[in-house]
């Protein structure tokens, strides 16, 4: 059985970042993955600090939440992160936690436990795909990153004008379902 | 003519490379007459926006009281704005980030400013840096008027302080000196 973790970051509840992630994670239950769900604004987690604390042990000075996500990760064959895009760039919440990897660099010899299949969901309203889908290859290629990754997929969900847009478009609801069908395999 | 020039440092360091910059950029500018303020983000608390349209109905305060308002002040009374970051994961640090999220509150009543981008990253080549410029133009794209006046990239850095003696360090005092 497939262990996948399902990330959202969207402060917002019940808007299109959720939509995505239920009827990705929904699915990816049916066909048979065993879930973990962790939303980004019920958790406390710092700004990476710089300070490479970690790169000896990889374990991180700062003792919050992100210590919980991280062994998590570990433990999963994929992850699927959703984030809204805000001014042409993933929300702080989202870079917040992306920060927060400095160990896989910083500490040479880390290793974020089995590779994984990746798939990023972003909403925007006007941003264009390719501008987006690089903003995410950008770190899925990092050597520290790209060595604990699979394959990856990157889904731009675009024109997302109202908290609803989402949950309301049978199109969008249906590559969320797939992404969650892939991560499953 | 003097100007006001507002500096946004957001190296998560004291004396990180990005910072020493953001300085040599305030004695450029401070010496050719301007008034010139640099806000340290580390030492101020900046929390994540969190999307609840509050600063929609409230004439741009936001629900959220922490240092941010005072950001905002000092971004709309300022002619000139100059961003700092290292590179993270080819893009902005997400001390930055939270900043530009949080000016959602005033976006609209920012107008007219000229910006300098201020870089610095690991590696040697500007490549490598277009992502986190992109996060900096996205902002500033938003905003009514901005003008991009400038670029520093400061390549090759990693331990604090390796900037000192890196010609990235004549550029910022330079280019301060020219605001």
């Amino acid at each position: 059985m497939r262990n996948v973790l399902f990330i959202t970051s969207t402060p917002t509840v019940g808007g299109n970042g959720d939509a995505l992630i239920s009827a990705a994670m929904a699915e990816a239950e049916k066909n048979g993955a065993q879930v973990h769900h962790v939303k980004l604004r019920e958790k406390h987690i710092g700004f990476c600090k710089a300070c490479y604390g970690c790169a000896k042990t990889g374990a991180c000075v700062q003792k919050d939440d992100f210590a919980d996500i991280l062994t998590i990760l570990h433990l999963v064959d994929a992850v699927v992160v959703e984030a809204p895009i805000y001014y042409n760039c993933m929300a702080a919440q989202m870079m917040t936690a992306i920060n927060r990897l400095c160990c896989t660099f910083a500490c040479k010899s880390y290793q974020l436990g089995p590779k994984k299949k990746v798939a990023f969901l972003l909403t925007c309203t006007g941003s264009e795909v390719e501008e987006m889908k690089r903003h995410v290859r950008n770190i899925t290629t990092l050597p520290s990153i790209s060595r604990a990754i699979k394959e990856d997929r990157t889904e731009v969900f675009t024109d997302c004008i109202a908290k609803t847009t989402c949950a309301e478009s049978e199109e969008y609801l249906s590559r969320a379902r797939a992404i969650g069908a892939w991560a499953a395999e | 003519m003097s100007k006001k020039v507002l500096i946004l440092s957001g190296s998560p360091r004291k004396g990180g490379n990005s910072d020493l910059l953001c300085d040599e950029f305030l004695r450029g500018a401070q010496e050719s007459g301007n008034q010139v303020e640099k806000i340290f983000l580390r030492s101020k608390k900046v929390a994540p926006c969190s999307a609840c349209y509050y600063c929609k109905k409230s004439g741009g305060q936001c629900a959220i009281k922490d240092d941010m308002g005072e950001i905002l002040d000092k971004m709309q009374a300022a002619d000139v704005i100059v961003m700092a970051s290292p590179v993270y994961f080819y893009s902005i640090d997400a001390q930055m980030k939270a900043v530009i999220d949080r000016a959602v509150a005033r976006w609209t009543n920012i107008p007219d400013k000229e910006f300098y981008y201020i870089m610095t990253a690991a590696e040697d080549s500007e490549d490598v840096m277009d992502c986190t410029l992109e996060c900096f133009r996205g902002f500033a794209k938003c905003l009514d008027g901005s003008r991009e006046m400038g670029v520093i990239y400061g390549k090759g850095v990693y331990e604090a302080g390796t900037i000192q003696g890196k010609p990235a360090m004549k550029e910022a005092y330079e280019m301060g000196k020219r605001v």
